[in-house]
């Protein structure tokens, strides 16, 4: 490992060492008001000073959510641009994560206006390093606009398969083939990496293809999609799971025999019945555990970053699941039941 | 230099002249009060004094006063007290017009911090040139004033609004993540265009209608504020003047108020017999006050007052106050720090004094070094009134004589050598280095007299008091004090050389051992001494008494040797001192040049404040414990006169 490398994996791990404890989340679900978690926030966390000035007469969850996302931004920036600045290609990873979730924010407007106020915005930084034109991207009112605002850029083959052979734009479809896309080049992004190095991504990329397939089951068959659409629509070229283990959680006959198959896999060590509360615990489980596995113990400063990153959108994620929880008067049981590696 | 003798002063009488009484006998400093119901038996019927406190309400304004408003006491001699003198109607309105005064600061402070924050609201859309008062009369459409956070202010320009015309977002002033400013909504429109807005965490700020634009309202603000500024200033120049005007007055009358208070709370330590409005009223004066407190107390015809030396049954509750001369007084302040003297002990502030200056003056032995202490002690003293300060010209004298035998003056241990030649003294001065063995001896010399001493004193006042237990068989009874020497005598004729060895051989060695055997086995049974002494019946349990009792011996013994080797401390910082003066004259060179001086004068300051520190504290360890452990408890309690008319600082 270069010196530049040690700088970064050691700045992550310090960074690391300020995630919250189990101390921290226990105080900020004992908080009563919103503001009461602010406070705590800003004088007890590394979240620091991080709310806008405005008023600072009321808080709300929007402003919390967004000075978190701000901040999660402002990280991966400010390491971004470290790594473009010391020739490390890697970064082109992330740069690759913040178009996908562009193209797929665009996508999601399309079906829903009152998505807008949820648009995923990048910071500077990504804005000058994607080859989006995000203004054109974001102006698109039809799947047509969308596609066409894609061309002259490396997402413009895969965006073409948006409408369906049946001419429909399905945004469901859209995850999936965004999702094929960017396991395809996450993985050739492993060139750049050691070969143990590259394992470790392939193996972050094939859970990530496995929870995705996992969530598209589960909710296509609650809206009642026949087992063959279900099927067709599935990416078998990566992730774990075959394309028999994912037939057979196709066609499997109520919640109970989803679990028990998806017990039998590998993403059934971190997984259990409660999970069901909403499917996207199956994957934020067990990414929270391989992350903090790979980050404890990968030698490779890339795949170091990465995980910390991984496991502070965990973290941001349990922060806003609180204040939704405390926004409706949620008990504290019900909104532990959502928190991600809040004990450990 | 004593513990002065104390008088039990009993006053029976009248109870309608108890008032009186306190006021003009009790009050003025030679009076220490106790509560009469410890001193009566109990086969008497008489209950505590008890009534509600006339001067509750006053003290609670004077209280409010000094807390909530700052208003200070000058503190004063109080020359009369009478209850007419107690003006309750004054204070009511003095506390009332400074409340009124405060509420109406206070108002104007909120109403200028209101301001302020206003001026902070406009002064974000100073950059919009609108009518504040014009847009607020619209009647079809709502202006929103607010912060809207950067990122949503980008969605915004992405254009993914533009089928909705009612979202435009004016910007005003930017700030470092979002923008202030604005954006206009059809009162139709209202609640659609709001949630919009919220969604994308839109602040609203608290603008309120002006006529003119946000920049004219700020200059107005800012006037406002400064109008606002200069009545807070009339007001609390107003308070001044008042206050000052009154403080006179005020202060006496709350120093009477204190001192009625007082008198009241010592009525409270009577017995009363209800049904004959009878009293009885107990306390303390010195013994050579009595005749000036009967004289005065003749002129209460309903009042008998009597005055009695302390009986065996208050023997433990008698006051002390210490009395020594100018040369010891000021050492009393370790003593007290230690515990006063029960009224049956002696006073130790004279041997403690002695043997406290001269284990300092031993330890920080320079004659130039101890004038410093004695001038720095003077200034102490003189200047901040410390009682240290005497303590430390004491302690500076031994130090320049033990200084002189030494031969050191700020270190430097050759420059008395000429004076001591001239004089014919060959013996002097005393080499630290050369005779470092002797000094040790000197050291463990003085423990072991010390020692002694304190045993003896022990003895002595042990026999006094008919504690024969104590003075024959303790540890630092007769039986000790035997088997200490004998130690003591064993341990010399082993390590003396032959020229001591023949010197004490005068003394029967067998003897000796034979005493010490005696001595121990006297002290083994001392606990059994005492209580067959105190209880005839008592009958001694063999088993549990040796167990008990061979640890406490072995403690004992231990004790005497761990007791004599501490004072080695002594002769190690006589050591220690010249040791570090060694360094210094050697940094400092031998030319005499500015250097030399520098370092000389930086090096002794450094010396004599470290040392004198040191040296006090070993002083005081050796004082407190391996001395006062032997013969003292310091179980008393001072005497506390009451004393109304003093001056305070």
């Amino acid at each position: 490992m270069n010196q530049s490398a040690n700088a970064v994996l050691a700045k992550v791990r310090c960074m690391y060492g300020k995630r919250l404890t189990a101390a921290d989340y226990q105080a900020l679900l004992a908080c009563n008001t919103l503001q009461d978690i602010a406070n705590y926030l800003k004088t007890k966390t590394s979240y620091g000073d991080i709310f806008s000035p405005g008023n600072g007469t009321k808080i709300t969850a929007e402003a919390i959510e967004l000075s978190l996302n701000r901040e999660y931004a402002n990280r991966l920036q400010a390491i971004c641009a470290f790594e473009k600045m010391i020739d490390n290609p890697f970064f082109k990873y992330y740069v690759l994560k913040n178009d996908i979730q562009v193209i797929s924010s665009a996508a999601r407007n399309l079906v829903s206006t009152s998505a807008f106020a949820s648009t995923y915005i990048p910071n500077d930084f990504f804005k000058k390093a994607s080859s989006l034109n995000i203004q054109k991207v974001y102006a698109s009112t039809t799947a047509q606009e969308l596609i066409d605002s894609l061309r002259h850029t490396p997402y413009y083959g895969a965006a073409k398969r948006f409408i369906g052979t049946d001419g429909v734009f399905h945004f469901s479809q859209v995850e999936i083939i965004l999702g094929a896309f960017y396991a395809q080049s996450a993985k050739e992004m492993g060139k750049f990496l050691p070969e143990k190095a590259a394992k470790e991504l392939n193996e972050m990329i094939d859970l990530e293809i496995d929870a995705l397939n996992i969530n598209t089951i589960f909710r296509r068959k609650k809206t009642g999609v026949s087992p063959d659409i279900i099927v067709a629509g599935l990416i078998t070229q990566h992730g774990t799971l075959s394309a028999t283990k994912l037939t057979r959680l196709v066609e499997c006959e109520g919640t109970t025999d989803f679990v028990a198959i998806v017990g039998k896999t590998k993403l059934g060590k971190n997984f259990s019945y409660d999970d069901l509360i909403y499917p996207e615990k199956v994957y934020e489980k067990n990414s929270y555990a391989i992350n903090k596995h790979f980050l404890r113990f990968s030698a490779n400063a890339n795949i170091t970053v990465l995980t910390y990153f991984n496991l502070l959108q965990a973290e941001i994620k349990n922060i806003i699941h609180i204040t939704e929880g405390k926004r409706y008067h949620l008990p504290e049981e019900e909104i532990q039941k959502y928190l991600i590696g809040a004990d450990a | 230099m004593a513990i002065e003798k104390m008088k039990l002063v009993r006053a029976f009488g009248n109870l309608g002249e108890l008032d009186q009484f306190i006021r003009e006998c009790c009050i003025d400093g030679h009076f220490q009060p106790e509560n009469a119901m410890d001193f009566i038996p109990k086969k008497i019927k008489f209950s505590p004094f008890s009534a509600e406190n006339p001067y509750t309400e006053h003290l609670q304004m004077i209280e409010q006063l000094s807390g909530e408003f700052g208003i200070e006491i000058n503190q004063e001699r109080v020359t009369e007290i009478s209850e007419d003198s107690v003006d309750a109607e004054y204070l009511r309105n003095f506390l009332q017009k400074i409340k009124e005064n405060f509420n109406e600061r206070n108002q104007l402070q909120k109403q200028y911090e209101n301001n302020k924050n206003l001026i902070e609201n406009y002064e974000h859309f100073t950059q919009m040139d609108i009518n504040l008062k014009d847009i607020f009369d619209c009647e079809f459409t709502k202006f929103r004033f607010g912060y809207l956070p950067r990122e949503s202010y980008e969605k915004l320009q992405m254009n993914m609004y533009k089928d909705n015309p009612f979202i435009n977002f004016m910007k005003g002033k930017e700030v470092k993540d979002g923008y202030w400013g604005a954006y206009i909504v059809p009162v139709s429109k209202k609640e659609e265009i709001d949630n919009i807005f919220t969604k994308l965490s839109f602040e609203k700020a608290f603008v309120p209608a002006y006529n003119g634009n946000a920049e004219q309202a700020i200059a107005d603000t800012i006037a406002h504020n400064e109008d606002i500024q200069r009545k807070i200033d009339a007001l609390t120049k107003e308070l001044a003047e008042y206050v000052h005007a009154e403080s006179g007055r005020y202060s006496e009358l709350c120093n009477r108020i204190y001192a009625l208070n007082t008198v009241f709370e010592l009525k409270l330590n009577a017995a009363i017999k209800n049904e004959e409005d009878y009293f009885i009223f107990v306390g303390w004066i010195k013994a050579d006050y009595e005749e000036t407190f009967m004289a005065k107390s003749k002129m209460f015809h309903g009042i008998m007052v009597e005055c009695e030396d302390p009986g065996a049954s208050v023997i433990d509750r008698v006051p002390i106050s210490l009395k020594n001369n100018r040369l010891f007084r000021p050492f009393s302040y370790f003593v007290e720090m230690f515990g006063l003297p029960s009224y049956t002990e002696i006073d130790p502030t004279p041997l403690f004094a002695i043997t406290y200056s001269l284990m300092f003056g031993l330890m920080f032995a320079d004659l130039g070094q101890g004038l410093v202490l004695i001038l720095v002690g003077f200034l102490m003293h003189k200047f901040k009134k410390m009682p240290l300060g005497q303590i430390l010209m004491r302690c500076g004298i031994f130090s320049c004589l033990f200084g002189a035998v030494f031969g050191s003056v700020f270190g430097m241990e050759d420059l008395l050598d000429g004076v001591y030649q001239s004089m014919g003294i060959n013996f002097l001065p005393i080499k630290v280095f050369e005779n470092t063995t002797q000094i040790l001896i000197l050291a463990i010399s003085v423990g072991v007299v010390l020692m002694l001493l304190v045993m003896l004193i022990n003895i002595i006042c042990s026999f006094k008091l008919k504690r024969y237990a104590d003075a024959i068989f303790s540890a630092n009874g007769i039986a000790g004090i035997i088997a200490y020497s004998m130690m003591v005598y064993l341990a010399t004729d082993f390590m003396a050389n032959d020229e001591l060895k023949q010197m004490i051989s005068v003394v029967n060695k067998n003897a000796v051992i034979v005493l010490l055997i005696v001595a121990v086995i006297m002290m083994f049974f001392y606990e059994f001494a005492k209580e067959k002494l105190a209880d005839k019946s008592y009958k001694l349990k063999p088993g549990s008494y040796l167990l008990s009792n061979i640890i406490e011996l072995f403690e004992s013994i231990l004790s005497f040797f761990s007791n004599t080797v501490s004072y080695l401390r002594l002769g190690a910082f006589v050591l220690v001192h010249a040791g570090m003066m060694m360094v210094v004259t050697t940094l400092a060179g031998e030319k005499f040049n500015v250097t030399f001086v520098i370092v000389m004068i930086l090096g002794n300051a450094l010396v004599i404040a470290l040392e004198a520190l040191l040296t006090g504290i070993q002083s005081l360890r050796l004082q407190f414990y391996e001395m006062f452990s032997r013969y003292y408890s310091g179980q008393g309690r001072a005497f506390t006169p009451v004393n109304i008319y003093e001056e305070k600082d």
